[in-house]
């Protein structure tokens, strides 16, 4: 008798759900106004610490974020030259080594801190992460990706 | 699109070691298919769960995709991502033919389709109604409501922003044994 009632109950509900299916949204706000700065030049990183060779502005890791943020991010233009552009990206790295002599692994610990400004300097928005990796460079594309990630693209579907 | 009945049986498959455990030993385990009931999307997957006794556990894994016709913004394609949920749970036998089920735990929705960092993360609160149709085969509906959840995730609010009941209900069948 309660397995007919469930039963008939269950029915009942499947008919009135599929009959008018339930909304669900997902969304995610910019986290600047990516209208007001649609475009954006973006500095060679600044890549330093004991886990890479030599401090100093890397323009192969500007032009992987600049790949990134073009992937994934809210900019309409992302340029690796400071013309005609709304706001300016300045990206710091620091990549540092960790050697476990028990086992003789080399881990690589890293931060990354970023300012967008805008072309006279003022701060529109400003972030850092950290992440530890295997070699240098996964460290340095974990970190850029974060960045891009940051500025990921307003959705809502 | 393309890859999608690939990770739709992969899917599938990975839940089928579930029963072979329980059967030998002596708890309930049980493999499921599952349809998200929700507006613009299709939403599908498949999960197991294990019961050593009245308290158990389950995982269910599920792949979402815009309809065409969807409104949306921000989105590349239809394919958007998925839904990985472990709970625990428990189950109360009504009759021999149906039980109750009430769980909780974590759903992640990694949004790969959005971009390969996207997560959300929600804590719901899961019942669940099912009633077998042979000795092992069985079909179910499964509201959940969350108590928590990542900002932008909400169910039961249209694209437009009007709400409705805030609940995400599945149905499916599944498979059980002893």
């Amino acid at each position: 008798m309660i397995r007919k009632a469930l039963g008939i109950t269950l029915a009942a509900l499947l008919a009135a759900l599929l009959a008018g299916c339930l909304p669900m949204t997902f969304s995610h706000e910019g986290v600047i106004d990516f209208e007001k700065y649609p475009s954006v030049y973006v500095q060679p990183v600044l890549v330093t610490g004991q886990g890479v060779f030599g401090d100093g502005p890397d323009s192969s890791a500007q032009s992987y974020l600049i790949s990134e943020l073009r992937d994934a991010s809210g900019f309409e233009r992302v340029v690796g030259e400071p013309v005609n552009v709304s706001a300016v990206l300045v990206v710091e790295v620091r990549i540092d080594v960790d050697y476990d002599s028990q086992d003789g692994t080399e881990d690589y610990p890293g931060t990354a801190s970023w300012y967008l400004r805008t072309l006279d300097g003022a701060l529109i928005n400003e972030g850092s992460t950290s992440e530890t990796s295997n070699t240098p460079q996964e460290a340095l594309e974990d970190l850029l990706d974060e960045v891009g990630h940051h500025y990921l693209r307003p959705y809502r579907f | 699109m393309p890859r999608a009945p690939f990770l739709i049986a992969l899917a599938l498959g990975l839940t089928l070691a579930a029963p072979a455990h329980a059967a030998s030993s002596g708890g309930r385990g049980g493999v499921d298919a599952e349809i998200f009931l929700v507006k613009d999307k299709v939403w599908l997957g498949g999960g197991f769960s294990y019961f050593p006794g009245t308290f158990g556990f389950d995982g269910a894994f599920s792949f979402i995709w815009l309809t065409s016709d969807a409104p949306e913004r921000g989105v590349d394609g239809t394919f958007v991502g998925s839904q990985l949920g472990l709970h625990v749970a428990a189950r109360l036998d009504i009759t021999r033919g149906a039980h109750v089920r009430i769980a909780t735990g974590v759903d992640a929705y990694p949004l790969y389709g959005i971009n390969a960092d996207e997560w959300k993360l929600a804590w719901p609160l899961i019942a669940e109604a099912r009633v077998f149709v042979t000795r092992t085969l069985n079909v179910f509906i499964r509201p959940r409501y969350y108590i928590l959840s990542s900002d932008g995730l909400e169910p039961g609010r249209a694209y437009e922003g009007d709400e409705t009941v805030p609940f995400l209900v599945s149905i499916g069948f599944g498979g059980e044994w002893k």
